[in-house]
């Protein structure tokens, strides 16, 4: 990994940073800031799942299980013990982690599909457990009054977040900047290296040297621990959570992101979260036709580019059986 | 009534479940056997097959049909249209990715899952749509329990079903090859074998199938609803998994096992939690017997 | 007859009724090549299986170290390569999607540290390790004529190349002892030299290997000894001359390769 020279990509990050941070000022329209705090939201999801699916080729179907799992962790540490954001986030992101990390364990012996199965299984049961402990969780009604963030700002005293959009559109930009010049920086390294020769070629990479076990479970660790930041700032946003918030749907949809931006690309899974973010609020007006079309985008998009925006096409990742093309 | 006929009665009531899940799940095991794609969109192909023969019901129900035979006649036109459908997915969704990462095909039967369930809602509402009950309400009471005509119509419906698919696949030409596809599908296309044409009969068969579990299924609750086919795939899927993923006798004894342990929960334990049963069976399963009860039917990957 | 630096003794593999290895005895001493011969499905990758902790044996012992020797039997096939086992597979098995120099950096895992705090946080240490790793990389690119090529995509390499850069990948780790698995299979002429060539070079550093070949060219010049599989079993073993018309040896290829002076 090079030391973080000045590169002509990096200036292109940072400009589109400052354009981002810049967007209030120009467009204060509350709406769309609130679009756009909820596509960062799901790019930092995506940034996420993307270590686990994208780099380390490992099938994950119930990636919103951990961002539920940070959501409540924070929001029961908010109404029961009184903590504040900044400092509930922290065991948000490690309950996650563990969570990521523990459900790996046993699941990683098997095959790769059933591995997506497990998941979406667990992602199915973390759901349905959320909803059946009224007591502790709030049951289908789920967590109110959880508390916003709050900032000292010199001069100006304490400023709660409440329900503006734009505090918020600042906290996911910068968290999402953050996390992933995180994940660029672990995809250059010597972990993230490891990732990718587990996802290109696991009997290969075991053989070389690398604990396949202990990186498989790193890398659904780092993964949760994103949801969890991700779920933190979520239930801080709403004040609200539900687990309803937190399907299938949710995780199907984060992987189409990474999916579509390309599998282990950074930049891949932020465009590929903006674009899917937004997709469904652009197609508003087609009210009853919403899902239809998205899944028809998927269909679509997958299909045309099969590496995704900004993926390789040299990657191995078993395809489905070939067949001679001369067959009937 | 007694314990035992208690028991006896949810044994009836899951075996009817059962039934129905097996029908679904032969659908999934099918065409992962062949293909090794979990067909997200299996669910929704059965929800398709519910409203169709619930339409063709619908319309053929004035003209004074034996009710026997209306419901054949619905299930056939039913069980054709889910064929001609799966035809379709199989032509135009996934043959195309069939070459790409394994991923991209799972993106893709998730796409076409949320398609096929919004055009159920704007086709058909999103309400729940009763089933008119053209079966007569006959019930036998048989040692203290009771079973109704329309649980017959399931057993001997799915039992007919279930025969004849494994004759086909034991007995014939057509079977030979599809059990010779999912084993080694490289082979068999080196060999001659028109391997296209497999996986899209092995879609139109598994399709069929679920269309009728979707009849079924609606004749038996009485009321369907757009979003049922998410829950009853993952079931059936559960079920398939259960008995040997890839294995036909494997997906008909995983079907009336989740059927059966499901009603016994429901009938024992509350009704809410009778859903994370499946889910937890299909972790155990996945977790500690992978391979399925009957040992799963797979090509072996390089 | 130099220090013992792999034991095998007793190895036996089953796979369901087959018996893949049938009570098999394999010394290779410190700096020595040992050639491991016989017909297709004779066992020998199974062998390498073994020894690499893919497979796991019915029976037998596995020994490897220079000093003490340790069992290596149950261990993960990571562990066994940290200890300095290193192999090639006879498919072929690169990561294919990324660069080549990043495929022989990728085998210095075992000799490097850097965890997920060090590298998030980009400390010397961490600076230091990739440093050594790339300068590493590209001295042995160089060793097998791939430094031009370290930038493009492993998986645009013609064949040749490919197995070369396997070859460096393996060698990165800096094992003492190499298996390579049939090395020259699908090379031309002119490949296969630079092969043997390469072979000698990794011989001066001193380092044992233990190599699966068909190509009886390939072997003898190189080996110090060679063992013969047949079935599962050792059927000869002893210099090249000697194996080379050694009747049962020759019996069991009957002709399928060439057995002879080259």
């Amino acid at each position: 990994m090079s030391p973080t020279r000045l590169t002509p990509q990096l200036r292109w990050w940072i400009l589109g940073l400052l354009a981002a941070m810049a967007l209030p000022l120009l467009n204060p329209n509350p709406y769309h800031l609130d679009v756009l705090t909820t596509a960062l939201l799901y790019a930092i999801l995506a940034l996420g799942l993307n270590l686990i699916v994208g780099l380390t080729g490992l099938l994950h179907l119930g990636y919103a299980a951990f961002f539920a799992i940070g959501a409540y962790t924070y929001g029961l540490l908010s109404l029961y013990a009184g903590w504040p954001f900044w400092l509930g986030v922290i065991p948000a992101a490690a309950v996650a982690a563990l969570f990521g990390a523990a459900l790996g364990a046993p699941a990683l012996r098997v095959r790769g599909d059933y591995l997506a199965i497990i998941t979406l299984g667990f992602g199915e049961i973390v759901r349905i457990v959320f909803t059946n402990l009224d007591r502790w969780t709030g049951g289908p009604n789920g967590l109110l009054g959880i508390a916003h963030p709050q900032l000292w700002m010199p001069g100006r005293g304490v400023l709660d977040f409440g329900v503006s959009s734009t505090p918020y559109y600042y906290l996911v930009l910068i968290t999402m900047a953050v996390i992933a010049g995180v994940c660029m920086r672990l995809s250059r390294s010597r972990v993230g290296r490891a990732w990718v020769a587990i996802r290109d070629d696991e009997l290969a990479a075991a053989c070389t040297g690398i604990p396949v076990l202990q990186l498989k479970l790193l890398a659904q660790g780092c993964g949760g621990a994103i949801a969890g930041i991700a779920g933190a700032i979520f239930a801080a946003k709403q004040g609200t959570i539900t687990p309803d918030s937190f399907d299938f749907i949710l995780s199907v949809m984060i992987l189409a992101m990474v999916v579509l931006g390309g599998l282990g690309s950074i930049r891949g899974a932020i465009i590929g979260a903006l674009f899917l973010g937004v997709l469904p609020e652009v197609l508003r007006g087609f009210d009853q036709y919403r899902m239809l079309i998205f899944g028809l985008c998927m269909v679509i998009i997958i299909r045309l580019r099969p590496q995704g925006l900004f993926g390789t096409t040299h990657g191995k990742q078993s395809p489905a059986p070939s067949h001679a093309k001369s067959a009937a | 009534m007694t314990s035992l006929q208690l028991f006896t009665q949810q044994l009836a009531n899951g075996l009817t479940l059962g039934a129905i899940y097996a029908l679904i799940a032969l659908g999934y095991s099918m065409i992962y056997g062949v293909i090794q794609l979990i067909n997200f969109a299996h669910g929704e192909v059965v929800m398709v097959g519910a409203y169709v023969s619930l339409t063709l019901i619908l319309m053929l129900m004035g003209l004074g049909l034996p009710w026997w035979v209306l419901v054949i006649v619905c299930g056939l036109g039913a069980m054709g249209g889910c064929a001609l459908l799966g035809l379709a997915m199989e032509r135009f969704a996934y043959r195309p990715v069939r070459q790409a990462p394994r991923l991209n095909a799972l993106i893709t039967a998730i796409g076409l899952s949320f398609f096929f369930q919004n055009a159920l809602m704007v086709g058909f509402g999103a309400t729940d749509r009763q089933f008119p009950s053209v079966v007569p309400p006959v019930r036998w009471e048989i040692g203290g329990i009771s079973v109704t005509a329309i649980q017959l119509i399931v057993w001997l419906g799915s039992a007919a079903l279930m025969v004849g698919l494994q004759l086909l696949v034991m007995s014939t030409k057509l079977g030979k090859a599809m059990r010779a596809t999912s084993q080694d599908l490289t082979a068999c296309a080196l060999l001659g074998i028109p391997v296209n044409r497999i996986i899209a009969v092995t879609f139109a068969i598994g399709s069929g199938l679920g269309a009728m579990g979707g009849l079924l299924f609606g004749l038996y609750y009485g009321t369907i609803n757009f979003h049922d086919g998410y829950l009853i795939g993952l079931k059936a899927f559960t079920a398939a998994v259960l008995g040997g993923i890839g294995n036909i006798p494997g997906a008909m004894v995983g079907g009336l096992l989740l059927g059966l342990l499901e009603g016994l929960a429901a009938g024992y334990l509350s009704s809410q939690w009778k859903n994370v049963i499946a889910f937890l069976i299909l972790i155990v399963m996945l977790l500690f017997k992978p391979r399925g009860l009957l040992g799963e039917r797979v090509a072996e990957r390089a | 007859m130099p220090n013992p630096l792999l034991e095998i003794q007793h190895l036996t593999k089953r796979f369901g009724g087959v018996l893949a290895l049938d009570d098999v005895e394999l010394t290779v001493g410190e700096g020595e090549t040992v050639g491991l011969i016989g017909p297709n499905g004779a066992g020998k990758t199974t062998l390498f299986n073994c020894v690499t902790g893919v497979l796991r044996p019915e029976r037998g012992e596995i020994r490897f170290g220079r000093s003490s020797r340790e069992g290596v039997v149950g261990l993960a096939p990571h562990e066994i390569a940290q200890q300095g086992i290193a192999r090639t597979f006879q498919n072929i098995r690169l990561f294919s999607s990324m660069r080549v120099l990043e495929n022989v950096i990728m085998g210095t895992y075992p000799r490097t540290h850097t965890g997920l705090w060090s590298a998030t946080l980009m400390t010397a240490e961490a600076r230091r390790e990739e440093q050594w790793a790339r300068d590493r990389a590209l001295g042995l690119l160089e060793m097998v004529g791939l430094a031009s090529r370290a930038e493009d995509v492993a998986a645009s390499l013609p064949f040749g190349q490919q197995r070369r850069l396997e070859i460096a990948r393996a060698l990165a780790s800096d094992p003492s002892l190499l298996l390579l698995d049939e090395p020259a299979a699908g090379l031309n002429p002119t490949e296969k030299q630079q092969l043997l060539h390469l072979i000698e070079q990794i011989k001066a550093q001193g380092l044992s290997i233990l190599l699966i070949e068909h190509d009886m060219r390939v072997v003898m010049p190189v080996s110090d000894r060679v063992a013969v599989l047949d079935y599962g079993k050792k059927i000869a073993e002893g210099s090249p001359s000697t194996i080379q018309t050694d009747p049962r040896v020759i019996e069991a290829y009957l002709g399928t390769t060439q057995v002879g002076p080259a």
